[in-house]
């Protein structure tokens, strides 16, 4: 499912000293089936660029495309829910949305809203808890009890149990330690592999970009700055060293080789394309010594 | 009589749990270091990091910090050697506005007027957030709450600081503002710091490292000892740093790389040694 | 981002904003307590005047205040029905029943209309010109003579500050629980009375948690600098009396002054 953006921008409280431009013209195309990473320094404007995927926001001018649904300033509140079922967002630290007194309700709370009876709710709830990783005698305990991980886990089935065709995180590993990054981030792109999802990541873990994404988006001060696949984007280290903004170590690390005299066709983005360069270096080193 | 601070047994249980969050811990800290303690989430990091400030009663075990040691009757006295950084920056702004926060703890230990205002600005500098000083928690970034929280442990002049996961919260910006402050305020003061975070590459510029997991310690020593054993700090759940991961890909591929840890810089004075250099 | 505008703070470097708190909280409630004398036309165009005088003398934009009344026109708009309606004395226009309009009616709706905009033209005129801080140190002080009987004027005061320092906290948090909320498919909007205190619920619980989460820590914290209770702490912030407060005061005292004359004499 694609959503699309035509020249969008968003005010928040006009006509007030506190007025605030946080997207401005904003143009771009979310391809169904993509992996769209979008980066960007707190305050460049991606929290409300996601809130417009699911029409949270409305634009205060352009429009927002989510399948063949028009979003603009005027588009009446009333047909805005069906959309949210299609586009699910899994926000910053998601734990933070648990309420219900057991795992169960709270994951079933979102497909009941979208009018499933509390059977199908219920089923879904069991099915969500396994794709996330989590055992099935965790439906019946509170939400509360649970460690800081699995509660993230409960959440991100609670978004997943309205079973959307966009799946949007938003720094979904925050705060984590490297072992549950790697099982969350994990766990993401095998769904999209089984269950063909749209992803939007946001995130700074250039890394995770460097491996799952194929689109990337650079946001600053409410504009898109830069756009394209990973290899196009990172090639430019300086600029984004210049606006502050991190590459994968293994580019960096490639980038300071070149700096040395060192030479590479495209700059590496993994560490195995790295180690791929480096082991064909020491080849030629080798031939030409013999 | 060189350790500032001094660990020795230290036990401790929740009571809802079974297995103690910390296990017969014992370490000791020689003055002016910087030490990393580092553990996955759950590993009890955070549960020493209390202890030694005496915001957890423990039982068993005992703690000396600047040779005094920690009992009940002279929790104050240690506190005001200890200066600690929490994890979440909105949570330990106390004032309402920069400068208050900032002076919250002068005035719990009863400065007065004028040596706070003076101490308040030059904490303030100390942390480049004087510009800031009548702004509101609301108008900050995390970053520069937790520079704000900085200030106002410097202000109180410890001896030691302890950071609790005080960058896991923080944007790759708001993280380098805090370990460059810290860099910063060690040159300048000499001041010990015990940072406790489960980032790897935090650790880089630590004298020593402290491996815990299930509260005990596993292991200890200098960064290059630590980083070199990635099959350990894998299996415990924890990053290996880069230029070790590449190190590792690289015998994959048959290629003989120096046995001891290198960082980036060295990685790549290498591979010129070894590839360029004619 | 809080959408909430009456009653916030703009700073600004006017008069006004230097003055004590202190001065300000209780100008703020003589004039409150004055205009209540009120009863006839003069009185009302000084008080008029001295209002817009402060506001002036405040630097800020006259558009806010007018947005601060705009919120509370209904029920300005409904008093003033009942007085219009119920009001008696005077030259008699009309009558139903117990409805009337009488010349004394209309007169006395016209005085609440002024007596309404007047209040919240000078309260608005505190809040807009003292931060929630001034305002609780202004408190503090002003009650310290209680802590003769035992109050715990401190706590109270540092309760209230610390309140004031999480409201913009809990106003985003709430409003990011409401988003995440509605992207499970909750509609705020719509639904009867029961439906519509349900759909808080989802908010109110997580908002709790984290409250009790944010006061565990901000306890630990304060305890961990050195925060052992009211008793023996020094101040770091500290109220003056000046020039400007002797000003103020005496123009408010004037006032007052010839209130009572234009009202007893």
């Amino acid at each position: 499912m694609a959503i699309t953006f035509k020249s969008v921008s968003y005010t928040y409280q006009p006509n007030t000293p506190f007025e605030f431009h946080a997207l401005n013209e904003i143009s771009t195309k979310i391809e169904d089936g993509s992996f769209t990473a979008l980066i960007g320094h707190t305050g460049s404007g991606k929290s409300t660029f996601l809130q417009h995927l699911n029409a949270l926001l409305k634009p205060t001018s352009g429009t927002v495309l989510i399948e063949d649904a028009t979003i603009t300033h005027e588009t009446s509140n009333k047909n805005l829910k069906p959309l949210r079922k299609k586009v699910g967002i899994v926000f910053q630290f998601p734990e933070k949305q648990l309420f219900a007194d057991t795992v169960k309700k709270d994951i079933a709370f979102g497909p009941e809203n979208f009018g499933s009876t509390p059977e199908e709710a219920g089923k879904l709830a069991k099915k969500m808890i396994e794709l996330v990783g989590l055992p099935v005698s965790l439906l019946d305990r509170s939400p509360f009890e649970l460690s800081g991980g699995q509660m993230r886990r409960v959440a991100i089935a609670g978004v997943l149990a309205m079973q959307p065709n966009v799946l949007v995180l938003d720094e979904p590993t925050a705060g984590l330690d490297p072992s549950g990054r790697q099982e969350i981030m994990h766990l993401f792109t095998s769904l999209q592999q089984s269950q063909h999802f749209t992803i939007v990541l946001v995130t700074h873990q250039m890394e995770d970009v460097a491996n799952y994404a194929n689109h990337v988006i650079v946001m600053e001060h409410g504009k898109i700055v830069k756009e394209g696949r990973p290899r196009e984007v990172f090639a430019d280290v300086e600029w984004l060293h210049d606006k502050q903004l991190d590459v994968p170590a293994s580019t960096e690390f490639a980038f300071e080789m070149v700096k040395r005299g060192f030479h590479f066709d495209k700059l590496p983005l993994t560490e195995q394309e790295l180690a791929d360069d480096i082991a064909a270096m020491f080849k030629r080193r080798r031939r030409s010594n013999e | 009589m060189n350790d500032i601070i001094k660990v020795s047994h230290l036990t401790y249980k929740y009571l809802q749990n079974e297995l103690p969050a910390l296990d017969d811990v014992s370490f000791s800290i020689p003055s002016g270091a910087w030490v990393a303690i580092v553990g996955h989430n759950g590993s009890g990091k955070s549960t020493l990091a209390h202890s030694l400030d005496g915001l957890i009663d423990f039982k068993q075990g005992q703690v000396f910090i600047d040779g005094v040691e920690l009992t009940e009757a002279n929790v104050w006295k240690v506190r005001s050697k200890i200066g600690m950084i929490f994890q979440n920056p909105d949570n330990q702004f106390v004032g309402a506005t920069v400068e208050d926060d900032v002076a919250f703890g002068l005035e719990n230990m009863a400065v007065p007027h004028d040596e706070i205002q003076a101490r308040v600005d030059s904490a303030l500098a100390q942390v480049q957030m004087s510009e800031f000083r009548h702004k509101q928690p609301d108008q900050l970034s995390g970053g520069q709450k937790q520079r704000v929280a900085l200030a106002g442990v410097i202000a109180m002049q410890p001896k030691i600081i302890i950071l609790d996961e005080a960058t896991s919260m923080l944007d790759p910006i708001g993280r380098q503002e805090i370990l460059g402050v810290i860099k910063r305020l060690r040159r300048k003061l000499g001041i010990t710091v015990l940072s406790i975070t489960h980032e790897m590459d935090e650790t880089t510029s630590a004298d020593e490292i402290i491996v815990l997991n299930d509260g005990k310690i596993i292991e200890s020593g200098k960064p290059s000892l630590i980083y070199a054993h990635s099959d350990l700090l894998l299996k415990l759940g924890l990053d290996v740093p880069y230029s070790q991961r590449l190190k590792e890909a690289l015998k994959l591929r048959h290629i003989q790389t120096p046995q001891a840890y290198s960082d980036e810089k060295g990685m790549v004075d290498w591979l010129w040694q070894s590839l360029l250099k004619a | 981002m809080n959408k909430l505008l009456f009653g916030r703070y703009i700073p600004q470097d006017s008069f006004v904003h230097h003055m004590d708190p202190r001065a300000k909280l209780v100008l703020s409630f003589l004039y409150v307590i004055v205009i209540f004398f009120a009863n006839n036309w003069w009185i009302y165009l000084l008080m008029t005047v001295v209002a817009l005088l402060s506001i002036w003398a405040s630097k800020i934009n006259f558009k806010l205040f007018v947005d601060g009344i705009l919120p509370l026109i209904w029920i300005i708009a409904f008093t003033m029905l009942i007085q219009v309606f119920f009001g008696t004395g005077g030259h008699l226009y009309w009558q139903w029943g117990i409805f009337s309009v009488t010349s004394l009616g209309i007169l006395n709706a016209a005085y609440i209309f002024v007596r309404f905009t007047l209040i919240i033209l000078i309260s608005t005129l505190l809040t807009l010109s003292t931060s929630p801080i001034q305002i609780s140190d202004a408190i503090e002080s002003l009650l310290k003579p209680l802590e003769k009987v035992h109050f715990p004027v401190y706590e109270v005061a540092l309760m209230l500050s610390i309140a004031l320092r999480f409201v913009p906290t809990l106003m985003d948090e709430t409003e990011s629980i409401m988003n995440a909320q509605r992207a499970r498919g909750v509609d705020f909007g719509t639904g009867n009375i029961v439906q519509r205190i349900k759909k808080i619920i989802p908010i109110l619980i997580p908002l709790f948690v984290s409250a009790f989460n944010r006061a565990e820590d901000l306890a630990t914290a304060m305890e961990a600098r050195g925060y052992q209770g009211g008793a023996g702490r020094t101040k770091y912030r500290l109220l003056k009396w000046g020039i400007r407060d002797t000003i103020a005061t005496l123009i408010y005292l004037l006032m007052t002054v010839v209130v009572f004359a234009l009202r007893f004499f």
